[in-house]
C-alpha cells in the first residue's frame, strides 16, 4: 500500500514534463527574434529595399558568433546546456538593437567587445574548472586589481564627472573598474571558500576597502556602491560565525566612511531626486529622468518599434538611459523581461548554491548574480527616479566595451556554479 | 489596420517572454538531486553519516552540514570535499585536530575508501567504494560478477547487473528490454564508473528520471534509487562490498 502511494507520488511529479531545453531550436527562435529586431534598423526603406550594410555586418557577426560558440562548445567541450548563454545572447541582442537605434556608431565597439567578452567567458569558465588553479590565481589577481585602480588615479581621465577612464591614444578608452569587478568576485569567492581555514579573510576585507576607497577617490560613486553591496552579499554568504560578525562590523565601518565621503555629492544627487517634474527641473537637472518616464509611458506595453522613439535623442541614451530606449521602442513588457532576467539569475544562483561543486562556485555565482542585479537595479531605478540617479550602465544592454566584457565574465561565474558545466572535467561524461 | 501594424510588436514581446521563461524553467528544473556520494560510519555506534554534497562541513556548529556530538570536536572542525582528483579532508583550524589513519592532517589531505578518520576523539570509517587508492591498498571493492540489480516495480522481476553494466532500451540486444514505443532503442545505461554507480541517459526521447527528477547526461545513483524510463520504474540495488547477489542472505 505504502509502495503504491510512493509510486503514485512519483508519478504525480511528472518528471518527463520538465524536458531540458533543446538548444538548437531555441537558438533558431532567438535568431529569428533578433533578425526581426535588426531588420527594423537595417532595412531603412522597405519599398526600395534600402539596406544599411554597415549595421548589417555588425548584426551578422553577432549572430554568427552566437552560433559558432554553441556549435564549438557542443563539439569540443561536450556541453549540452546553454540556458545561461542563451539569456546572455538575448540580453546582448536587445542591447545591440537599442544601440543601433540610439547610437549606431557605437555598434563597432560593441561588436568587438562582445566577441572579446565571449572569449573571456570561455577562458574564465575553463579557469574556474579547477579549484586549485583558481586558488593560485587569487593573490596575483588581487594585487593586479589594486594596481589597476591605483594606476587609474594617476592615468585616469575625467569623463562625465568621474575619473574612471583610461584613454589610450585618442581612439580607445577603457574603464578599468569594470575589469576590477570580475577580480573582486573572483577574489571574494576564492578567499571566502577558505573561510574556515585561513586568516586571509581579513585580506578580503582589506581588499574590499581598498577597492571601494580608490573608487571614491575616482569619484565613481555608482560603481563604489555596487562593490559595497556585493561585499555585503559575499560577507552574508557565511553566518553564525565570529568571523562573520567581524565582516559585518567591517562593512558597517566601510559604510560609515562611504557616507561621510559621499556627503557633498549626495547633496547634489538628492536635489533632483523626487523633484524631476518640478518646473525648474523638468528641462534642467531632471531632463533625462523625465524623458525616460515619458518614453516608458508612450511606448506602452509593446513599444513603438525600433527607431521610432524620442528617448534615443536624449544625451546618454545609449548608455545610462538605454532602459528608456528599450521600453519606448520595444515595450514595457520587454523592459520588465530584462529586469526579470537579473532577478532570476540571482534566485537561480541562491537555489543552486547547495548543488554546486564547491562553495567557491556558489559564492562566485551568487556574488556575480548579485552584482549584476544591483547594477541593473541602480540603473533602472535611477533613470525612473525611484532612487537618486547615478551613472551606471545596464548590464549587457548599455553601450560600453569594458562593461560588455565584464558582464560576460561575470556570467562565467554563474556558468561555473552549474554542476552540469564540468561533466567532462569530472569525468561524468567521457569525451569520445 | 492599426492592430495589424502593431501585431509584430505584440508578437515580439511575447517571443521575448517565451525565450526567457523557457530558458529559466529549464535552468531551474534541471538541478541534479543531491544524494549521498560517500558515507562516514561511526566505528563505535555504527551510525552512518551521509555525505551528499561536493563539500560537506563537519562540526558542532548548527550551520555545519554534519553535526558532531563530541564535545572534543570544534564548532567548525573539518570539511570533506569531492574534487577532480578524488576526496579530500581539510582540517579547519580545529582545536583537537583531524587524523587520518592515526596521522594528524595538515591542510588538505586526500582520503580513500576505508580510511579511518578521527574527529574529536571519535573514529569514523570513510566509505566511498569508487575512491580506492591507485596502488591498490586497500583496493576498492568491485565485483567482476553480479554487483547490483534492477528491480522492475511493476513485475518485481530483478535484472542482475553483470560486469558493472546494464543497458536498458527497446532494442532486443539490450539487457533490459522494454517494449514501449516511447522508450528509445538504447535508452539508458546503468554502470559502475570511477565515480561509483551512474545512470546515463543515452539522449533518449522520453528521458530518464531518478527519484522523480529528470536527469541530463549522467547522474550518480545509490542503492534504493528509483530510475524511471518513461512510465517504467526500476529500483536500483547496490550490493556493495558484500557483492554477490547470492551473498545477501
Amino acid at each position: 500500500m505504502a509502495k503504491k502511494a510512493e509510486d503514485k507520488a512519483l508519478k504525480m511529479r511528472k518528471p518527463h514534463k520538465r524536458r531540458p531545453l533543446k538548444t538548437i531550436p531555441m537558438l533558431i527562435l532567438l535568431t529569428a527574434y533578433q533578425l526581426y529586431l535588426f531588420s527594423q534598423l537595417t532595412v531603412t526603406n522597405i519599398k526600395e529595399l534600402e539596406i544599411n550594410y554597415t549595421m548589417l555586418v555588425y548584426f551578422v557577426v553577432f549572430i554568427a558568433a552566437e552560433w559558432l560558440y554553441v556549435i564549438l562548445m557542443r563539439a569540443i567541450a561536450k556541453r549540452r546546456n546553454f540556458e545561461i548563454e542563451l539569456i546572455g545572447f538575448f540580453l546582448t541582442g536587445i542591447g545591440f538593437a537599442a544601440i543601433g537605434s540610439a547610437k549606431p556608431d557605437g555598434l563597432l565597439v560593441q561588436t568587438g567587445a562582445f566577441l572579446l567578452g565571449l572569449i573571456g567567458f570561455i577562458v574564465l569558465v575553463w579557469i574556474l574548472g579547477d579549484n586549485e588553479r583558481a586558488m593560485k590565481l587569487r593573490l596575483p589577481l588581487g594585487i593586479l586589481a589594486i594596481l589597476i585602480l591605483v594606476a587609474n588615479i594617476f592615468l585616469g581621465s575625467d569623463i562625465n564627472g568621474a575619473r574612471n577612464w583610461i584613454v589610450i591614444g585618442n581612439a580607445i578608452s577603457i574603464q578599468p573598474s569594470e575589469f576590477v569587478k570580475i577580480i573582486f568576485v573572483f577574489v571574494g569567492a576564492a578567499t571566502l571558500e577558505k573561510l574556515q581555514t585561513s586568516k586571509n579573510l581579513y585580506m578580503f576585507i582589506g581588499f574590499s576597502a581598498a577597492c571601494v576607497g580608490v573608487l571614491f577617490i575616482l569619484k565613481d560613486f555608482g560603481t563604489a556602491v555596487i562593490f559595497f553591496l556585493t561585499f555585503l552579499l559575499i560577507a552574508f554568504m557565511r553566518s553564525g560565525d565570529v568571523r562573520t560578525i567581524a565582516l559585518a562590523l567591517a562593512s558597517a565601518a566601510l559604510g560609515g566612511t562611504l557616507i561621510a565621503m559621499f556627503k557633498t555629492t549626495v547633496k547634489n544627487r538628492l536635489a533632483t531626486y523626487r523633484h524631476v517634474w518640478e518646473p525648474e527641473m523638468i528641462d534642467g537637472k531632471g531632463f533625462q529622468q523625465t524623458r525616460v518616464l515619458i518614453g516608458i509611458a508612450s511606448g506602452g506595453l509593446f513599444g513603438l518599434g525600433l527607431g521610432k522613439g524620442n528617448v534615443r535623442d536624449v544625451i546618454f541614451s545609449s548608455t545610462d538611459l538605454i532602459f528608456g530606449v528599450v521600453c519606448e521602442e520595444l515595450g514595457f513588457i520587454t523592459g520588465m523581461a530584462i529586469l526579470a532576467c537579473f532577478m532570476l539569475f540571482a534566485v537561480y544562483a541562491i537555489r543552486n548554491a547547495r548543488t554546486s561543486r564547491s562553495t567557491f562556485y556558489s559564492i562566485g555565482a551568487t556574488a556575480a548574480a548579485g552584482l549584476l542585479l544591483f547594477q541593473a537595479s541602480i540603473n533602472i531605478f535611477g533613470v525612473t527616479d525611484v532612487i537618486p540617479f547615478t551613472g551606471v550602465t545596464l548590464p549587457f544592454i548599455s553601450r560600453g566595451g569594458s562593461s560588455m566584457i565584464s558582464c560576460w565574465a561575470l556570467l562565467a561565474f554563474l556558468k561555473a556554479g552549474d554542476a552540469r558545466t564540468y561533466l567532462t572535467t569530472y569525468g561524468e561524461i567521457k569525451k569520445k | 489596420m492599426k492592430l495589424v501594424l502593431y501585431l509584430p510588436q505584440i508578437i515580439l514581446s511575447l517571443v521575448a517572454i517565451f525565450i526567457i521563461a523557457r530558458c529559466f524553467i529549464s535552468l531551474f528544473s534541471m538541478r541534479p538531486a543531491g544524494k549521498p556520494k560517500a558515507v562516514l560510519i561511526n566505528k563505535d555506534s555504527g551510525k552512518k553519516l551521509a555525505i551528499s554534497t561536493y563539500e560537506t562541513s563537519l562540526g558542532r556548529a548548527k550551520n555545519c552540514d554534519i553535526l558532531l556530538a563530541s564535545t572534543l570536536a570544534s564548532r567548525s572542525h573539518a570539511v570533506i570535499s569531492r574534487r577532480k582528483k578524488g576526496w579530500f579532508i581539510t582540517d579547519t583550524d580545529s582545536k583537537t585536530g583531524t587524523f587520518v589513519n592515526g596521522e594528524q592532517t595538515e591542510g588538505s589531505v586526500r582520503i580513500y575508501h576505508g580510511d579511518v578518520i578521527t574527529i574529536g576523539g571519535v573514529d569514523y570509517t570513510f566509505i566511498a567504494p569508487h575512491a580506492g587508492r591507485e596502488d591498490g591498498a586497500p583496493p576498492p571493492v568491485l565485483n567482476s560478477g553480479v554487483s547490483g540489480g534492477l528491480v522492475n516495480l511493476a513485475t518485481n522481476y530483478e535484472y542482475a547487473i553483470e560486469n558493472g553494466r546494464i543497458t536498458i532500451g527497446r532494442n532486443e540486444n539490450c539487457d533490459v528490454v522494454i517494449e514501449d514505443r516511447m522508450v528509445s532503442r538504447l535508452h539508458a545505461v546503468v554502470q559502475y564508473t570511477d565515480e561509483g554507480w551512474v545512470v546515463t541517459d543515452n539522449d533518449s526521447r522520453a528521458g530518464v528520471g531518478v527519484n522523480g527528477y529528470r536527469i541530463h547526461g549522467s547522474e550518480p545513483i545509490s542503492g534504493g534509487d528509483k530510475i524511471m524510463i518513461n512510465t517504467h520504474i526500476f529500483v536500483f540495488k547496490d550490493y556493495g562490498e558484500t557483492g554477490r547477489r547470492d551473498a545477501r542472505g
